[in-house]
Order: structure tokens, then C-alpha cells, then sequence
């Protein structure tokens, strides 16, 4: 019991002292020039809506993001036109396969005599 | 400090050097009670930079119905607290990254914060006072905090915290048991 007591003085003891360590505190300040910072801020809070934009989209990250985006367009573009191309050739390619090897005869008793 | 009326009317009307005055007069006042809170220098600037603005921005809210440096207190313990909620919810944010493999080295957590008022001998144990500060439940941490960081009396306390004496009282008192509870678990994990 006693030894508790001794152990417990000590520690009473800090945490008073704990508590009463702000009893002669002086007041913190902050860094100079406080009013410069603050005009630096609201000057910057002040931009106009398009200025913000403006910066918004001259970070890194938004030139890459554009202009990967620019090179996709590009890309898919590029490619999309290689297919048309393809497909139209390949259209062209078979209608003229189609009639070289055609087996009918077109006559004029054909053309006269087409309906029913 | 200032005479209130025509200091705020300075103020409505934009004038720069009321503005000026204004910031010269209390940033001492809205930086040490914004640091008792936070505790971190770099972001009390910051918050009472962000004060003065809403000052300057909201100062035609102000209806005189109270002292204009209880207006200020108030504003800055809100903007204090709304600027550790945010902090608070990153930090558990990437606590969560971090459980995916994703760690942000900035935010690790505070040292023990040393407040510049304190003399060199009381150093040590301000710093455990404030650790346990960080601790207590929000109203006896601000109770406290201007009471014992800024000296306000408990009427001032009171109409700060729009609360009334009794219950100031009643703040302090749990606040101061509250944080022998937190020092002696400090000082006991720490083996002094």
C-alpha cells in the first residue's frame, strides 16, 4: 500500500504540473507580414470565373490528359478512315470478281423481256 | 482596441485601412486561439488568413449584438474545428489507401506540439497537456483552450460558446477531468 502511495505522488505531481503549465502563457503571433499573405489570398480567391478555368487546365496533368486525348482522336480517326477505305475497295473488288466470272449471257431478248 | 462602431462602419464600407487595423489589432488573438485548437503552426496561419477574409467578406453579418472580438472568436474556432474535421476525414481516407497498398507519406500523424507562449521549464509538460487536449470531447477542449490559452473570464467563455456561465463551469471542470484521465494514461505509458 505504501509503495502504491509513493508511486502515486509522483505521478499526481506531473500531471498538476501538466495542468497548471499554461497558467503564464503568452499569447503566440503569427510569422510577418500576416497582411501580405492575406492580400496575396484574396487576390488570388478574386480571380474571375474563366481566369480559374484558366488555371485549372494549365496544370500537367490536364495538358497530358489533352493531349493524349488530341492523339486518340487522331488515332481512331486514322483508322476509321482505313476501313472505309478497305471496305469500299473490297466492295468494288468483288462486284468486278462477280461479273468477270459471270456465266450468264446479257442479250437484247434479256433486256425485252425481263417482266413477267 | 478599436472603437467598435465607427471601426465597423470602416469596415462596411470597405476601407482598407480599417482592414488593416483590424488585422494588426487581433491576429494575435485569432492565431493563438486557432493553434490551442489545431496545433500545427503552418495551418494556423492558414486558418487565420482564411478568418480575416471571412471577415473582411461577412463583416455586413455582423449586427453589433454582441463585442466584435466575440464575433471573431467565434469564427475562428468554426473555421478551427471545419479545418480539423476535413484533416481528420483525409487522415482516415488514406488510413484506407493505405490498407490497399496506397500510402500518402503526408499524412503522418503530429509531433508532440510545442506552444511558443510556454516558458523553457514548462516545455515538457504543456506538450503532454496538449497531447491530451486533443483528446477531450470538443466543447470542454474549446472551454479550456480559451480560457486557459486566451485568459478569457468565464462570462466572456460563456458568451463566446453561447452557453451560459454555469455550464462554462460545468466544462471546465469535466475538461479538467478529462484530462488528468489522459495524462495519467500518457504518463504511465510513458514510465516517467
Amino acid at each position: 500500500m505504501k509503495n502504491i502511495d509513493m508511486n502515486q505522488t509522483p505521478l499526481k505531481n506531473k500531471i498538476e504540473e501538466a495542468l497548471q503549465s499554461l497558467d503564464a502563457v503568452q499569447r503566440a503571433t503569427p510569422r510577418p507580414f500576416l497582411m501580405t499573405r492575406i492580400h496575396a489570398r484574396m487576390n488570388k480567391e478574386s480571380l474571375s470565373v474563366w481566369e480559374r478555368v484558366g488555371e485549372l487546365f494549365i496544370q500537367p496533368r490536364w495538358i497530358l490528359t489533352g493531349l493524349c486525348l488530341v492523339l486518340a482522336m487522331n488515332a481512331a480517326v486514322v483508322l476509321f478512315n482505313n476501313r472505309s477505305n478497305d471496305a469500299v475497295v473490297s466492295t468494288i473488288e468483288q462486284t468486278n470478281s462477280e461479273e468477270d466470272y459471270s456465266t450468264a449471257v446479257a442479250t437484247l431478248y434479256d433486256l425485252e423481256n425481263n417482266e413477267p | 482596441m478599436l472603437n467598435q462602431p465607427e471601426f465597423i462602419v470602416q469596415l462596411k464600407q470597405g476601407e482598407e485601412v480599417a482592414f488593416t487595423k483590424l488585422v494588426n489589432d487581433y491576429e494575435g488573438m485569432v492565431y493563438n486561439t486557432v493553434l490551442g485548437i489545431l496545433q500545427v503552426p503552418a495551418d494556423a496561419d492558414d486558418i487565420t488568413q482564411e478568418v480575416f477574409i471571412q471577415v473582411y467578406r461577412s463583416i455586413s453579418s455582423f449586427k453589433g449584438e454582441s463585442q466584435f472580438s466575440t464575433w471573431l472568436y467565434r469564427i475562428a474556432i468554426n473555421k478551427a474545428l471545419d479545418y480539423e474535421k476535413t484533416t481528420k476525414r483525409k487522415k482516415r481516407f488514406a488510413f484506407i489507401q493505405s490498407l490497399f497498398g496506397k500510402s500518402d507519406s503526408s499524412m503522418t500523424t503530429v509531433p508532440d506540439f510545442n506552444h511558443p507562449g510556454v516558458i523553457l521549464e514548462k516545455k515538457q509538460s504543456s506538450a503532454a497537456l496538449f497531447a491530451a487536449l486533443k483528446k477531450i470531447p470538443e466543447k470542454q477542449r474549446i472551454a479550456f483552450t480559451l480560457h486557459k490559452l486566451e485568459g478569457q473570464s468565464y462570462r466572456a467563455v460563456a458568451d463566446i460558446m453561447e452557453t451560459t456561465v454555469i455550464a462554462v463551469e460545468s466544462l471546465m471542470a469535466r475538461a479538467k477531468e478529462s484530462l488528468r484521465k489522459e495524462l495519467k494514461n500518457f504518463y504511465q505509458h510513458e514510465k516517467y
